[in-house]
């Protein structure tokens, strides 16, 4: 069986068929997961925050205008959901490290680790260490290809503010490549 | 310093990363039996109403309340010991 555009396929999700809803699901499981390892940086809070995207997802189906964007609507829930956390968990750890209550410095994410060549892993790490701000614009726009007018529905801003916002976090992650690349005196 | 082609490029190569098979089966799982019932629900429109009231509204001030009396009675034994 066919796939079918993502129209399709939201047609479909609104007479709740489930294979229309697995569909989706294979399409967009890995995009998410990958977006959300990114922005946390920790596979356990990745995982959770998938799951409350997909039962959310699966909680207004059956509601979602006909023309609804399935893409950036499943990449808006992710980032709320992120959003929310974050919100909720002012202790976290890398919250104290990053206005310096916390010594030491940030742990690896899992795609550094995983990272097969050197150039890979050091845009893992510019990019892991980038305000959440710059960091999320490039994923969508630099990561996930998106337009900005998509990223800019996913992030509640205007185009225009999403064109500077990416320029500025492309900037920092030169600045930052830039600088790991330079040889330590 | 790479220039920002470069970057977009590299960017966009970078490598997706999956789940786990179980983590996405148990994920697909409970996202089912969430779009089953939503589906039925979607026939009865004021069951479903009342079923958004419950899990939006009421369940949660439920939660809520039973934090408070407990916080309260223990509130309550703490302060009797220095009574």
């Amino acid at each position: 069986m066919t796939a079918g555009s993502d129209a399709d396929l939201l047609g479909r999700l609104r007479a709740a068929d489930p294979a229309a809803f697995d569909a989706v699901y294979a399409r967009y499981r890995a995009p998410l997961h990958s977006f959300l390892l990114r922005l946390t940086g920790r596979r356990w809070l990745a995982e959770d925050l998938l799951q409350e995207t997909w039962l959310r997802f699966a909680r207004h189906a059956v509601d979602l205008p006909a023309d609804t964007p399935l893409r950036p609507w499943l990449f808006t829930v992710a980032r709320n959901a992120f959003v929310s956390h974050r919100r909720w968990a002012l202790l976290d750890a890398d919250r104290l490290r990053e206005v310096g209550l916390l010594p030491g410095r940030r742990t690896e994410t899992p795609f550094e680790l995983a990272a097969a060549s050197q150039t890979e892993r050091a845009l893992e790490a510019g990019l892991a260490a980038l305000p959440v701000a710059q960091r999320e614009v490039l994923l969508l726009c630099a990561v996930e290809r998106m337009e900005p007018s998509e990223a800019a529905q996913v992030l509640g801003l205007k185009p225009e503010a999403v064109r500077q916002r990416l320029s500025r976090a492309r900037s920092m992650l030169a600045e930052h490549l830039g600088r790991s690349e330079r040889p330590r005196p | 310093m790479k220039s920002t082609d470069d970057l977009a490029s590299q960017l966009g190569a970078l490598p997706t990363s999956d789940v786990g098979d179980d983590v996405a089966r148990r994920i697909q799982g409970r996202a089912r039996v969430v779009l089953g019932r939503e589906a039925r629900l979607a026939k009865r429109p004021a069951l479903r109403g009342a079923s958004r009231l419950y899990d939006g509204a009421v369940e949660p001030a439920l939660v809520a309340a039973a934090c408070f009396v407990y916080l309260w009675w223990a509130l309550d034994q703490t302060m009797a010991v220095f009574r």
